[in-house]
């Protein structure tokens, strides 16, 4: 999976919810990766580094703007699934993706990010663990509930038109 | 588990820790940490449960095929400019010094020749000045304006210029810097653009094969035509790049993009959002060699980097860091090749 502006960029984002900043602070980290680039060999995972960089440029601003004592990511209270669009004409219907939208809403801050990061960003559990500061045990955990959750909430059999999706009504056929 | 039970009775003949125990299979299956085994459990389990199943397959073609919309950006030229990339200066070094003699030696080597050549027999001679793969030569014409010409480009001029217009012929890429002379404006043609200028700084790319030709204005004030149907024509102000398209022969005009000055006279490559195929061609007049590109999909991938003094294969090695893509050498030259393609 590979990582560009993008990612980072969103990422911020769901932190401070204001693109202009969030692109600011992207191209800070850019610009100290440039100015360090000497020590660029040290780093082992480069792309759960990128976001750590941007995880401290975001926590750093919320301090700044908010006053508040946000010394780690666990003071965060805040973050925000960024909108996510389908292929055009999709089988899934909109409330079906609302459903999640929903569910997702429900989870817990972290919960959120670690879902994020597995899913936006394709991180592994390891790179999500080092980028939210917790082991690889509690991403699992995290993630778990967020596809639990996710599940419990979705509607598929009470919805009228949900034959219509070709693998249903494949499934259907299997029994 | 030996037989499949209806869905309702599945539920309610695991115990909890079943139940969590599934769903960590299918976050494993989404996040892609699966091991084989646990694959084959996941796929039996949840083969057992079909309103779970249903609600699985929405889950990850929603995993899958959703995704934020790309953002357009401004994170480079930001950074550009936070790092002084777009107006550097560079400080007057010994390699300058360098060059300014040579540049020097070269003017006077020329008009020296310029000298002995035309002077006797004031004739008009068909001058052909060209550079090979891998080679930036510097050229002064017989009217003082100073050419560059990049790897295997050839820039014909029949000069003295005693026409009307002083009229050259471009294929491949030059950096010109026109003399003034606003009665006898300097036309660059290649093979689909005609640029009129009268005194200017300006670039010119317009090698065969390649889909666009590129003409980056530094100073001054040009003009550019189709060359076949000279009504389809633009002016550029300083600090544009325009880019021809020699198929639908359409401007696209891009302002505040400017690099420094062509760069490549420096032996810089400077790659912006170019896709493979294009960036192949650079490469092989830049290192004399051949690169083939095995199948479609490789040379769709898209890079952004700069290059000064970097081997080929150093730069091959960090573009297979940014897109993975498998590189054979060959006697030949290089075959570049998707990693899926196993021809």
């Amino acid at each position: 999976m590979e990582l560009t502006s993008d990612d980072l960029l969103w990422f911020a984002i769901g932190f401070l919810k204001n693109r202009e900043i969030s692109e600011e602070i992207v191209s800070d980290v850019y610009v100290s990766i440039w100015n360090n680039r000497s020590q660029l060999e040290s780093i082992i995972n480069l792309k759960s580094y990128l976001f750590i960089c941007v995880r401290n440029g975001c926590l750093s601003h919320l301090r700044k703007v908010k006053n508040e004592k946000i010394i780690s990511i666990d003071s965060v209270s805040e973050f925000n699934f960024v909108r996510v669009e389908g292929p055009e004409n999709d089988y899934i219907e909109k409330e079906t993706i609302e459903q999640i939208y929903a569910a997702i809403e429900t989870l817990p801050c972290k919960c959120k990010l670690a879902f994020t990061l597995a899913k936006i960003n394709g991180l592994k559990y390891r790179e999500i663990a080092e980028v939210l500061g917790i082991t690889e045990k509690t991403v699992n955990n995290h993630l778990v509930l967020a596809v639990k959750k996710i599940t419990e909430l979705l509607n598929v059999s009470k919805k009228p038109n949900a034959k219509n999706s070709p693998l249903k009504r494949a499934s259907l056929f299997l029994y | 588990m030996d037989f499949p039970t209806p869905a309702s009775l599945h539920l309610k003949n695991h115990a909890v820790y079943e139940n969590e125990q599934l769903y960590e299979l299918i976050t494993k299956e989404l996040a892609s940490e699966i091991s084989e085994d646990e694959k084959k459990l996941h796929d039996f389990e949840i083969s057992e449960d079909l309103e779970l199943r249903q609600k699985k397959e929405l889950l990850h073609h929603f995993w899958f095929n959703y995704f934020p919309k790309p953002l357009p950006n401004q994170i480079i030229n930001k950074t550009e400019k936070k790092l002084g990339f777009s107006n550097a200066k560079s400080s007057i070094g010994f390699s300058t010094i360098y060059k300014i003699a040579a540049t020097v030696l070269l003017v006077l080597s020329l008009s020296f020749i310029g000298y002995q050549y035309f002077k006797p027999k004031n004739n008009v001679v068909l001058n052909e000045y060209v550079t090979l793969p891998g080679e930036v030569k510097e050229f002064i014409l017989s009217d003082g304006t100073k050419v560059w010409l990049n790897a295997k480009s050839v820039l014909i001029a029949s000069e003295p210029f005693i026409d009307a217009n002083r009229e050259v012929l471009l294929i491949g890429e030059g950096y010109f810097e026109v003399a003034h002379n606003a009665e006898k404006p300097f036309i660059i043609k290649t093979s689909s653009l005609k640029t009129t200028v009268l005194g200017t700084h300006l670039n010119v790319s317009g090698y065969p094969g390649d889909i666009k030709t590129e003409v980056s204005l530094y100073e001054g004030k040009v003009e550019l035509s189709d060359k076949n149907r000279p009504e389809n024509k633009m002016v550029m102000k300083p600090g544009q790049k325009v880019s021809f398209s020699n198929d639908e022969k359409n401007f696209y005009t891009k302002s505040n993009d400017l690099e420094k000055p062509a760069e490549w006279r420096e032996g810089v490559l400077r790659l912006y959002d170019e896709d493979l195929n294009s960036i192949a061609q650079k490469l092989e007049r830049k290192f004399k060699t051949q690169i083939f590109i095995a199948d479609e999909q490789v040379g769709k991938l898209r890079f952004t980097a700069s290059f000064d003094i970097e081997p080929l294969d150093k730069i091959l090695k960090l573009f297979r860091e940014a897109h993975e893509f498998k590189i054979e050498t060959t006697t030949n030259g290089i075959i570049i090749k998707s990693v899926k393609n196993n021809i």
